[in-house]
């Protein structure tokens, strides 16, 4: 069937012959080209192809892993010998009862054109993301970043209770970074674009990252204090996918999640429904999760109730429920953890002017850094530098940089005031997507006058 | 690993098309990963990565594939793909790869040594207070063989421990969890463990838990700073050392390109970035393009002295590697990247710049942070911070995030303490998440906004 074919043959003989019992591989191939460009030329081509082994053994109650990129016989059983020995470590009470019941039907994981598109459009792609973007206006001063890509991966699960399935997904995208400049200033502005194959406006893409550049050009901080806030689709997604590991299990098992003794209660307001659905189509879905479990749709939030964790099986039977099929492993090289597929928050009805309206005063983020540093999943606090726009009597006002916005997550869902319309995907986090969103209020660091506690805005 | 009449050819395919360079990378890696948590160990996964990257420049563009099929056959198929992309006119390279690979023992450990260590922090840390409910550690140990060879003739070996050790205390009251971190870690085998004070870097993990989960939050605004020296070099890694190297300054894509010979910090900043520290953990005898370790001055008395050159950056700028060439793996092509990056120390003592500051921050332990070169505008985490009150350190208050941009805040550095730190860290660019220290002593920086609460 394809080149996993001897070393899982090889991992699961071996196993028998060693009398191990439970014994799972897990494997992927990707295989990949990647495109930049920069001031009119290509500036740098890759392509990849790589593939590896992780195994799984359960001995003694315990879990062992191992993993391996050399895939001859001899590297296949040593590292069945390194799973083994591994789940010696201690002794435990995992059960495994691997689950090899029917799975969706999940369409289009790879476009139908996948394999037409020739390596001349790629190029061109990223070309033209670069020449859009710098032409898009005369500040704009550099491009630093122009970058075409795209893999197809190949995900094999196998084990020793006879199950063996497999899929393969495509995954295509762009990015652009716009460097503007005037009086001195500088600002970036970047864009994302993620499909199944190269179907999306490249020229939309870089315009879209010049323009961010340029309107935050001339942008000042604004006093510090607390300000009603909206934040933007990508933005507010951004938050999410962060702080979805305090949904996960895993996390409240391991007394990692404020979340853990939550489970019927609510903790976001009423508008707030969050879904999990790896079946939807989106560009997290699968069939199955990475230990077999079939794939279903799960609300996770209820209009601001908490209904579920997302479980694998391990956690499942540590807390007698059922796996959601929200197994996860990072890569072969990684152990079984648990995490969101198409996360969503449902959108509303506003647009997103109808936010900035509703905002009266506030401000609206466009842009937020230092995510994996400044955002702490256990606590839930935040704290980011950010920017974006001044809103004045409910219109876009001037561009604000220098500010850093500061919150908890969970008081954040709590404080949703209203929900766009206007889904949109986490850069770099492809399943988890939420509309723009009113937050009541946020904690913003911002100009030299340092604010007394409780004061109001002042703009 | 592979006879290098393979790696000639493989160089003489990728260059078959007009290139007027090739490389190839090839990696092995053996890693353990232990993780304790609940005072037992929670995962155990051992792993071997083994690939191979080809590289062909024209010029300053570049062609890179990688493949897990180190074969001859697999090393070929990767360089046949790497001449396909370009053409440009016929050269010759003419070469003979030699080189003096380097040895190394590669010694490992035993299980029974790493649960030694995993057993002391978790003690260390549930033992420095009882609101401490949680301690996850994880134990990494790898030895990573590299074989390096160019179309210039060089070939370069290097055999590379390294070994880390992540502990994150939790502590709980009032509803509310708080995490405390610390990770040692070095370019070494597990016997590192013997010599490193681990208990003592349970206890500030296990304190910053303590400490921030009963401290209040931090002010908002622009307020002095006293940065000190536990991970504090964070702030010149980001304001400054990505601003550094050619991977940005080539492009024009950094604020400080084209700045050499000019004053770019006050004149208290004297930085360097070294990779000829042994047993540190951004050590580098070598570098993932096969040059020496070096030790680079970067900025002397506020003026800028040089760059992070790999050959690439080289090539477009003119400037001379510095040995600055890494990758996280094979599955990337090398970048100029830091190695130990760090502020020289100064005369003043910690105590001596926190008497300089009448209301304002005292940042005791920072963590992670980011820039974007082109604009210079960086932020980074405080991890543990106190109130600075006429002179005198005042209660502590939650960690908040600093931000600022570069060019800017190394001119209000107004004074640079006696006690420098080196700390571990892993950094991530575009050649992939590498080990570098960050390091710096005690700093008084002027103003720099606070992203605090009240």
């Amino acid at each position: 069937m394809n080149r996993f074919d001897h070393p899982i043959g090889t991992v699961l003989k071996a196993a028998k012959s060693k009398r191990l019992k439970h014994v799972e591989v897990f494997a992927t191939s990707d295989k990949g080209l990647t495109v930049r460009a920069f001031q009119g030329q290509v500036e740098s081509f890759q392509f990849s192809e790589s593939s590896g082994i992780g195994v799984r053994v359960l001995r003694q109650g315990t879990w062992g892993y191992a993993h391996t990129e050399r895939l001859d016989s001899d590297a296949c059983r040593e590292v069945l010998e390194a799973a083994s020995a591994n789940a010696q470590l201690r002794s435990g009470h995992d059960q495994w009862e691997p689950s090899d019941g029917p799975v969706p039907e999940v369409k289009g994981l790879v476009a139908p054109n996948f394999d037409q598109v020739p390596s001349d459009a790629k190029v061109q792609a990223a070309l033209e993301l670069e020449q859009v973007a710098r032409a898009a206006d005369g500040r704009i001063i550099n491009v630093p970043y122009a970058e075409y890509g795209d893999h197809l991966r190949l995900v094999r699960i196998a084990n020793s209770h006879g199950l063996d399935r497999f899929y393969q997904a495509s995954i295509a995208y762009a990015f652009v970074m716009a460097l503007a400049a005037q009086d001195g200033d500088r600002k970036g502005g970047s864009q994302f674009a993620c499909s199944r194959s190269l179907d999306f406006d490249v020229s939309a893409i870089a315009k879209d990252a010049a323009a961010r550049a340029t309107s935050l050009l001339g942008a000042r901080p604004v006093p510090s204090g607390r300000y009603r806030v909206v934040l933007e689709n990508r933005i507010a997604a951004t938050l999410l996918a962060t702080f979805s590991s305090m949904f996960s299990a895993k996390a409240v098992q391991e007394g990692q999640s404020r979340l853990a003794d939550k489970l019927g209660s609510i903790i976001a307001a009423p508008g707030v429904t969050i879904q999990d659905d790896a079946t939807s189509g989106g560009l997290a879905s699968r069939p199955f999760d990475d230990e077999g479990v079939a794939s279903r749709p799960l609300t996770v939030v209820e209009s601001g109730t908490l209904r579920t964790f997302l479980h694998n099986l391990t956690t499942a039977r540590r807390a007698g429920a059922t796996s959601t099929g929200h197994g996860a492993r990072a890569s072969y090289s990684s152990p079984l953890s648990v995490a969101p597929s198409n996360f969503i928050l449902l959108p509303g009805q506003p647009t997103p002017e109808q936010l900035a309206a509703a905002a009266g005063h506030g401000l609206l983020i466009t842009d937020v850094e230092g995510v994996h540093s400044g955002a702490d999943r256990i606590s839930g606090d935040f704290s980011l530098g950010a920017k974006g726009f001044a809103v004045l009597n409910g219109q876009i006002a001037h561009p604000v940089h220098s500010i850093v916005i500061s919150g908890n997550f969970l008081d954040l869902l709590q404080g949703v005031e209203a929900i766009g319309n206007d889904p949109n995907p986490a850069p770099f986090d492809l399943g988890v997507t939420c509309p723009s969103l009113l937050v009541r209020e946020l904690a913003v660091a911002g100009g030299s006058q340092r604010a007394a506690p409780g004061m109001g805005m002042a703009m | 690993m592979i006879d290098p009449t393979v790696l000639e050819q493989v160089l003489r395919r990728a260059a078959s098309r007009g290139a007027d360079f090739a490389d190839v990378f090839i990696e092995d890696r053996a890693t353990t990963t232990l993780r304790f948590l609940s005072k037992k160990v929670e995962e155990a996964t051992t792993g071997r990565d083994y690939g191979a990257g080809v590289r062909a420049c024209y010029g300053d563009r570049s062609v890179y594939a990688y493949t897990n099929d180190v074969s001859p056959q697999g090393l070929l198929e990767a360089a046949e793909a790497v001449s396909r992309a370009y053409s440009a006119p016929q050269k010759t390279l003419n070469f003979t790869l030699a080189g003096q690979p380097r040895g190394g023992s590669g010694a490992s450990g035993d299980v029974a040594q790493r649960l030694e260590v995993l057993r002391r922090a978790d003690a260390a840390a549930r033992a420095y207070d009882p609101a401490v409910t949680q301690v996850d550690i994880t134990l990494v140990d790898s030895l990573q063989r590299v074989l390096i060879a160019n179309s210039e003739g060089l070939l370069m070996s290097d055999v590379r421990p390294r070994t880390r050790c992540r502990i994150m205390a939790i502590a709980e009251g009032n509803g509310e969890k708080y995490a405390g971190f610390s990770g040692p870690g070095a370019s070494d085998d597990l016997g590192y463990w013997q010599v490193v004070n681990l208990e003592e870097q349970a206890r500030s993990a296990a304190r910053t838990a303590v400490t921030m989960l009963r401290a209040g939050y931090a002010p908002a605004g622009k307020l002095p700073v006293v940065i000190g020296s536990d991970f504090g070099g964070v702030i010149f890694h980001e304001a400054c050392g990505h601003l550094l190297e050619t991977t940005s300054v080539a492009k024009g894509a950094s604020v400080l390109a084209g700045k050499l010979g000019e004053r770019i910090a006050s004149e208290v900043v004297t930085a360097l970035d070294d990779g000829t520290i042994g047993g540190s953990w951004g050590y580098l005898a070598v570098d993932d393009e096969g040059r020496p370790g070096q030790r680079t001055v970067l900025i002397e008395n506020g003026i800028l002295q040089s760059y992070m050159v790999d050959r690439l950056g080289g090539q477009k700028t003119g400037y001379v590697p510095t040995g600055s060439a890494r990758r996280q793996s094979y599955r990337y092509p090398p970048t100029s990247r830091m190695r130990n990056t760090y502020i020289a120390p100064g005369t003043a003592t910690p105590e001596e710049l926190i008497s300089k500051v009448s209301f304002g921050l005292y940042a005791k332990k920072l963590g992670g942070g980011s820039v974007l070169p082109g604009t210079g505008d960086f932020n980074f985490k405080v991890e543990e911070a106190y109130l600075i009150k006429g002179g005198q350190l005042a209660e502590p208050v939650r960690g908040a995030s600093l931000i600022g941009n570069g060019p800017e805040v190394l001119q209000k550095i107004v004074a640079v303490g006696n006690d420098l730190q080196l700390t571990p860290g892993m950094c991530g660019s575009l050649s992939g998440m590498v080990p570098v220290t960050v390091g710096q002593p005690s700093l008084l920086v002027s103003e720099i906004t606070v992203g605090g609460r009240q």
